[in-house]
């Protein structure tokens, strides 16, 4: 569910940036599609980055166990 | 998108009458959007139509190097912004650099031969004041015998040859007559040694040798350094030991002068001398006044003249490369340039025919070419460090697919997947927000290769540390702590003793941590186990996405292509000759060339192999994007150990010199090892990871980069 939420926040994120990016540098056609490109681009890294994180400590194998001294 | 693929390029021909050819060059040479092809290329450099002008332009900029390093050698500065002056010919400025040089160099050698028998005086000053300290003690022990004084010009051979007033002076001729005579002169200190013994023994012991050393130093003419100097003289008798004794200060170096023996008569030559060098100052004073003002007004034009000078070299070594039509008076090239640079060189000939008076006009038109096309990216200060990257590797095939378009935002991401701390992160973007801020200010000065590099990759720089923050923040790392920024963490005792958080561990009792790694595993035994399988799935699937990635790009390939094939040639009988538009998708060579059928099982079975060569080269590539994993653990552990090991331990004294020390020790650690020795490491693995792994699937890089013909991009060699 948690998941989910966030992804979505990600995706609203991305759209955000595109939006920017075209309302700030509305270069022409060519430089629109480049930078779309790199707005989904680096959305996608990002969101690919926390997904990863995640789903890993969702249903964990290990716990942390506290060393001597804590 | 035009970054994607190279901009269209036509190939073109030029005929351009001679009188309006220099202009019509330098024009081009202007605009910068034009490569010209060497037409010429079998011809040795000697054989070309313009290689007096070209010897002639070398001549010039000899003649204003030269004149750069007699400044630079004066020590004067020159001023950075020089006043405007108007434009000059070409041969006048010839002229004009002719006669500097000339002046210049006859000036230099004025003052060389002032500068010599200034020297030489200096040295007939001291032997005066020393030599005349001996030879009044030994008169006072002399006995009543008649001495003859001799007064001989011993020197060296081309002392003769410059004869002052002083030694007109002189009674010419020696004497014969038998007595004690002395030779007095001066002489590097290191050789006095020597050079007493070897007088000794030439003379037989029958000789008397006093020294002295001289306080000032002096300027060695041979090895031109600063060099202590001792006076001496020598008494002896016989004619045959002055002989030996002059061979030896000959052989020596050693500079002999002439002491009058009379007190009066010394004082005299001692006041003329004195009054010598003081002229000769005088006059060496203005002589360097007068070439230091030539100088100063030399250098105002210099840098002008410089760039005038290279400018027209170029030119001439571009017309070198056109053929010259000697029937038809005209010179022709063939170049390549850009689609939409076509009407920019129209009016710039145009332009070059009205300034030239010519009555005919230059003829521009577009041609076919054989051979493929020069690859060119219209970059900005900021997609230009990326095109660099991937031009490293190899630059992009005429309208092949530019990886620098997706390069521009994996790879700093890759970059951070192993670097990821937000703490150092910062530091990064203080840098890179610093290079930005001086662009201006950097980008005209001359920086050392480190710098140059670190500024040309200042956006690089960046984006690099941009994805840094992110990715500390997702591995929550700030300088190796980490924080509860978003919220609690999801782990807690399993009871309110905590009694098994040291052996069982801690439970997890709510939703996982919202964004990134959970603040609880710093500092406990299972962080590692945990961290490293974490990073490794983030490897491993990150190099899966690149792997399905690239099979669309492969396999739909000759299914496109037959399509292209069979839509050029439905009209084959109407097929037009020499069209300049080539389909961008396409392979317009192979297309146009072979007309045969299209084997369709051909170019499969060529994509099969390319297949299987990819899924062998998958399997190397798993090894190798875990390093993406094994970098950013090192990164960690190397921030946890200068944390814990120097910072926390230095902190735990009371003593504040050693917290102070700790302090210290930590900032120079985490500076230079981890900002810079991790940053370079993470970005040649993350360069690495894209040459190898991403480009090699589907790159040839096998093209050739534009290089047009532009005086902004003549080297700037010396300023």
């Amino acid at each position: 569910m948690g998941f989910l939420i966030i992804s979505l926040i990600f995706t609203m994120a991305g759209v955000i940036a595109s939006l920017a990016a075209r309302i700030c540098c509305n270069k022409g056609p060519s430089a629109n599609l480049f930078h779309l490109t790199l707005v989904i681009t680096a959305t996608i890294c990002c969101w690919m980055m926390w997904a990863i994180v995640y789903l890993a400590q969702l249903k964990p194998l290990i716990v942390p166990i506290l060393s001597e001294g804590e | 998108m035009d970054f994607l693929r190279s901009e269209k390029m036509i190939f073109v021909q030029l005929i351009i009458p001679v009188e309006s050819a220099h202009r019509a060059v330098s024009y081009i040479g202007e605009l910068g959007l034009l490569q010209f092809k060497d037409l010429n290329a079998d011809k040795s450099p000697f054989q070309r139509t313009f290689v007096n002008q070209v010897k002639r332009c070398g001549e010039m900029s000899r003649k204003l190097r030269f004149f750069k390093d007699q400044i630079t050698k004066a020590g004067i500065v020159l001023p950075v912004r020089p006043a405007p002056q108007p434009d000059i010919d070409l041969e006048e400025l010839e002229i004009q650099l002719a006669e500097h040089e000339h002046e210049l160099i006859e000036m230099n050698a004025n003052s060389e031969k002032l500068r010599q028998s200034y020297s030489e005086l200096l040295e007939f000053k001291m032997v005066l004041q020393k030599a005349g300290g001996f030879l009044v003690s030994a008169q006072s022990h002399t006995v009543a015998q008649e001495r003859e004084l001799d007064e001989n010009i011993y020197s060296k051979d081309d002392y003769a040859d410059r004869a002052s007033l002083l030694e007109q002076e002189m009674r010419p001729g020696p004497s014969n007559q038998a007595g004690l005579r002395f030779i007095s002169g001066i002489i590097c200190t290191s050789k006095i040694l020597r050079f007493e013994r070897m007088l000794f023994r030439a003379t037989r012991g029958n000789m008397l040798f006093n020294q002295a050393p001289s306080e000032k130093y002096a300027i060695d003419p041979m090895s031109t350094e600063m060099v202590e100097r001792t006076v001496f003289v020598v008494f002896f008798s016989g004619q045959q030991a002055k002989t030996k004794i002059m061979r030896i200060c000959e052989a020596f170096g050693a500079n002999c002068y002439p002491v009058p023996e009379d007190i009066t008569k010394q004082r005299q030559i001692t006041q003329e001398v004195l009054s010598r060098l003081s002229e000769l100052e005088t006059t060496l004073d203005a002589g360097l006044r007068h070439r230091n003002k030539a100088l100063t007004s030399i250098g105002f034009h210099l840098r002008k003249w410089t760039i005038m000078v290279r400018k027209e070299k170029a030119v001439y070594d571009t017309l070198n490369m056109l053929n010259f039509d000697v029937t038809k008076k005209c010179l022709v090239g063939e170049g390549w340039c850009p689609i939409f640079s076509k009407p920019q060189i129209h009016n710039v000939l145009q332009r070059a025919t009205l300034d030239s008076n010519s009555q005919v006009g230059i003829i521009f038109h577009v041609m076919d070419a054989v051979e493929s096309p020069p690859t060119y990216f219209r970059t900005n200060c900021f997609t230009n460090a990326f095109q660099e990257i991937v031009d490293a590797y190899g630059v992009a095939r005429y309208q092949e697919a530019n990886p620098a378009v997706y390069t521009v935002i994996t790879f700093p991401f890759l970059f951070a997947v192993m670097f990821g701390d937000w703490g150092h992160g910062i530091c990064l973007l203080l840098g890179a927000i610093i290079l930005i801020a001086r662009e201006n200010k950097l980008g005209s000065q001359k920086l050392g290769s480190f710098m140059e590099m670190a500024f040309g990759g200042r956006y690089v720089i960046l984006l690099m540390s941009l994805f840094s923050i992110y990715c500390g923040l997702i591995y929550n790392e700030f300088f190796s702590v980490p924080y509860h920024i978003f919220g609690g963490t999801a782990y807690k005792c399993r009871d309110t003793t905590c009694r098994d958080a040291h052996t069982a561990g801690l439970v997890k009792y709510r939703d996982p941590y919202p964004f990134g790694v959970d603040p609880s595993w710093r500092g406990s035994r299972s962080e590692l186990p945990f961290l490293n399988s974490l990073k490794m799935k983030m490897s491993i699937l990150l190099l899966l996405l690149a792997i399905v990635a690239v099979p669309w790009m492969l396999l739909p390939k000759p299914f496109i292509l037959r399509k292209q094939h069979l839509e050029r040639f439905q009209g084959r009988t109407y097929r037009m000759l020499g069209t300049s538009e080539m389909d961008p998708d396409g392979e317009p060579d192979s297309a146009r060339q072979h007309l045969e059928e299209f084997n369709f099982s051909e170019v499969f079975v060529h994509q099969m192999i390319h297949s299987i060569e990819f899924v062998l080269g998958a399997v190397s590539n798993t090894a190798s994007y875990l390093r993406l994993w094994a970098l950013s653990l090192a990164h960690s552990e190397l921030s946890t150990v200068f944390y814990e090991k120097v910072l926390l331990l230095a902190w735990g004294y009371d003593n504040i010199l050693i917290r102070l020390i700790g302090l210290v020790v930590f900032a120079f650690a985490t500076a230079f090892i981890l900002l810079m020795m991790e940053t370079l490491s993470a970005f040649l693995h993350a360069l690495r990871l894209h040459w190898v792994e991403f480009q090699s699937k589907f790159y040839h890089g096998d093209g050739y980069k534009f290089k047009p013909f532009s005086f902004a991009s003549l080297p700037d060699d010396d300023d």
